[in-house]
């Protein structure tokens, strides 16, 4: 396994799109560290949404990870295709995390000293995982009906609209809600339904489609009879 | 397919089509009808067409009081939606050549290249249209209902339109810039950042004008719409210029001649930035004026109706309202001695402007207003604001209305400091079950104040700092009595009238009188 995955990386490296993860990690780490740059002190609400908007940053920067011009290529390869997949994920998604958690830290020091205690780290990890995980099932579902290169075509604008729609939800039933407020226990529901389905999802779409699998084991007396 | 990317540029002048424009046309035609059935497009109509239907599904639009000069401005931002989804196709479709490996073969179409763009920058007008549609069906929608006041500004309701058909000329212009299909949805995230830092940023109110739609601040007061403010011309303008800008961008890079580029962008720039910098925010003279003679004497432009006794004045925009003021008002009185229930009120709408923008209340200008009615021949007005509705704040503002009329007729005063100090004890419990017994939606009001206040209510008066303040343990009596029938309490309050409205009468007096008793100990250090 550890020796495939040695093998896979150089490959898999040099077939993924580099360019959308990069611009998006650093337009989260420039947008994270924007308040500490003019010196702002952040009250929690303004923290809570930076961080949000840090969240949907990232997720966009995964939405290109599932496109393999390739992948009809190798669909002969003795390599299993959810193993190739994981491995693609985990490479633009393994920084992406990074840049999420220093970002984090960053939104965390702009905010005073007292009121950090106050900041729902924890709730607001659900939702970027839940916006991460939901942008990548998006992007599988695109590449399963669609084409091999269409993932992020369609996963970038759908995490936007989906989200710009979210936000446009009334009070009593927003999934952002505020940081304190009564609905905030509630709300997390949502994320993790949300996240809970985009890892199944995800799970069922990253294999090779049943009627494409390779044949397990060769049958040897039939094939040698 | 083979050897398109190794085909040499063509080196001789394009061939004239004989048919330009017609050429122009059917490319407009082709790409209009894409852009509407592009998949990101339908998306962000269904998505802002389940918005609407989940809102008058969930009922919360039955209950809404919509004041229509405030609703043609909310109506912009669910079009972010369509605009987003314009944006993404107008953008995906100038890719489209490059994704599918064609680009180097496009070279040699008849057509010039700033033809073929222009083609496509009138593709997002049949969109646009679309959202007018959307945007004028909404507002009569709104409007229909049955608590709806006001009236809508047609350049509030034309900005939402305008901001889609600038999305779609935007992704043209970005998709001339750039093939990469990661840009366009970049570029929309960092539109939806400045419209938010817009948004929360009040204190630097030019800020979002600079963005594609302005929003205000959701706790300020509807206003009546001549005493409205906000540079929505200008900021039509200074979208259109950005459009025009967008316009250029995609000709420059079309291959016209270079000097014509440079100068058609850098003449637009300039006319986008002097639109911009031309909205002020700056509230004009005559404005004010008229803010600060609506605020202190409004009786002149008031309309009075009167509705079983009971004289209400409201601004012209907001008549309407006096129905809804009267079935408060007739809840209220409902359960009060006939001899009581006839005395002569008055109910009058007052502004009060800076409520919100300074972080401390102010108090009310009382003489100016006790002035006013006298002139009016209307005196002792209960005021009630122009905030109304079923949500938080609306909810909050009726309850508050209810109980400065409640306690109006408990004590027989108008709304003095005076007045509301004297609402304590046995008064206390009576005007909050009054106001909070008045209709079904001051109960719910009620209901979702108090987890909130932790068992105290202070209702102010329209948002100033003149408020009738009941205690803890006032409030848990009439918490009590919520929950026995209505008119059985009703009866109680009627045979008791004389007691319960007296002001020395106790909490616990008023609690037996009633049939309930007193839980928990009266608050420390209360006024009364």
């Amino acid at each position: 396994m550890l020796t495939t995955l040695r093998a896979l990386l150089p490959h898999v490296v040099r077939s993924s799109r580099k360019a959308p993860p990069v611009l998006c990690g650093v337009l989260a780490l420039g947008l994270a560290a924007l308040p500490l740059a003019v010196s702002y002190r952040m009250e929690i609400p303004y923290a809570v949404t930076l961080i949000r908007v840090v969240s949907v940053t990232v997720a966009l920067g995964v939405a290109f990870a599932l496109d393999d011009a390739a992948s009809v290529t190798t669909q002969v390869t003795p390599t299993s295709r959810l193993l190739v997949r994981l491995t693609r994920i985990a490479l633009s998604a393994l920084p992406l995390v990074v840049v999420w958690l220093a970002a984090l830290l960053l939104c965390r020091a702009a905010v005073p000293v007292d009121a950090r205690p106050f900041l729902p780290d924890g709730g607001l990890a659900l939702e970027a995982a839940a916006l991460l995980a939901a942008t990548l099932a998006f992007a599988a579902v695109a590449v399963r009906v669609s084409a091999p290169t269409h993932g992020g075509l369609a996963a970038m604008p759908g995490l936007l609209l989906a989200t710009t729609a979210v936000t446009l939800l009334p009070d009593d039933v927003q999934p952002f809600a505020g940081p304190g407020s009564t609905r905030w226990d509630t709300s997390r529901w949502f994320w993790l339904v949300l996240l809970v389905g985009a890892v199944v999802v995800l799970g069922g779409l990253l294999r090779e489609p049943r009627h494409r699998q390779r044949v397990p084991a060769v049958d040897g007396g039939r094939t040698g009879g | 397919m083979t050897g398109t990317s190794l085909a040499p540029a063509p080196t001789s002048p394009l061939p004239v089509s004989p048919r330009p424009r017609g050429a122009v046309g059917a490319l407009f035609r082709i790409e209009a009808v894409r852009l509407l059935r592009h998949p990101a497009v339908l998306t962000g109509v269904l998505l802002y067409l389940a918005l609407w239907a989940y809102e008058w599904g969930s009922g919360a639009l039955q209950h809404r009081y919509p004041v229509l000069q405030d609703e043609d401005r909310y109506s912009q931002v669910p079009l972010l939606l369509i605009a987003a989804g314009a944006f993404i196709g107008s953008n995906l479709a100038l890719t489209r050549a490059q994704r599918s490996g064609v680009a180097a073969v496009t070279d040699l179409l008849p057509l010039a290249p700033w033809r073929r763009a222009l083609a496509q920058l009138l593709v997002p007008l049949p969109l646009a249209l679309l959202s007018g549609l959307l945007v004028g069906a909404r507002i009569a929608h709104l409007a229909a209902a049955p608590g709806a006041v006001g009236q809508p500004s047609p350049l509030e309701l034309a900005t939402g339109p305008l901001v889609v058909l600038l999305a779609g000329v935007a992704g043209v212009a970005v998709g001339r810039l750039t093939s990469m299909v990661a840009v366009g949805p970049l570029v929309i995230l960092g539109m939806a950042i400045f419209t938010l830092v817009g948004a929360v940023t009040l204190s630097r109110p030019m800020l979002k004008w600079w963005g594609l739609v302005a929003i205000e601040d959701e706790f300020e007061p509807p206003l009546p719409a001549d005493l409205m403010y906000r540079p929505v011309a200008t900021h039509l303008i200074y979208l259109a210029a950005c459009a025009v800008l967008c316009c250029a961008v995609a000709l420059a890079g079309s291959r016209i001649d270079r000097r014509i580029g440079v100068t058609a962008v850098g003449v637009t720039t300039v006319l986008a930035v002097v639109a911009g910098a031309g909205q002020s925010v700056t509230v004009p003279g005559d404005v004010a004026a008229r803010r600060l003679v609506a605020e202190r004497e409004p009786s002149a432009q008031q309309v009075c109706r009167t509705v079983d006794a009971v004289t209400y004045c409201a601004f012209r925009d907001f008549e309407g309202r006096i129905d809804q003021w009267s079935t408060l008002v007739g809840g209220v009185l409902r359960h009060t001695p006939s001899d009581v229930a006839g005395g002569r009120y008055v109910v009058r709408q007052r502004l009060l402007f800076g409520t919100t923008t300074d972080s401390v209340s102010i108090s009310p200008p009382l003489a100016a207003w006790t002035a006013d009615d006298a002139r009016a021949g209307t005196p002792g007005a209960v005021p009630v604001g122009t905030k109304w509705g079923t949500d938080q704040i609306g909810g909050d503002a009726m309850l508050s209305f209810a109980g400065h009329f409640a306690a109006r007729v408990v004590t027989g005063e108008p709304p003095t400091e005076a007045s509301a100090l004297s609402v304590c004890r046995s008064r206390a419990v009576l005007v909050l079950w009054l106001a909070a017994t008045a209709t079904e939606e001051t109960t719910a009001a009620l209901r979702s104040l108090l987890p909130r206040t932790g068992g105290s209510v202070v209702l102010p008066l329209v948002d100033s700092s003149l408020a009738l303040s009941i205690g803890r343990q006032e409030v848990s009596v009439v918490r009590s009595l919520l929950d026995r029938p209505a008119d059985q309490v009703g009866q109680q309050v009627m045979a008791n009238w004389a007691e319960l409205t007296r002001p020395e009468t106790g909490t616990e007096r008023a609690a037996s009188l009633l049939g309930t008793r007193v839980q928990g100990p009266a608050a420390q250090g209360a006024r009364c």
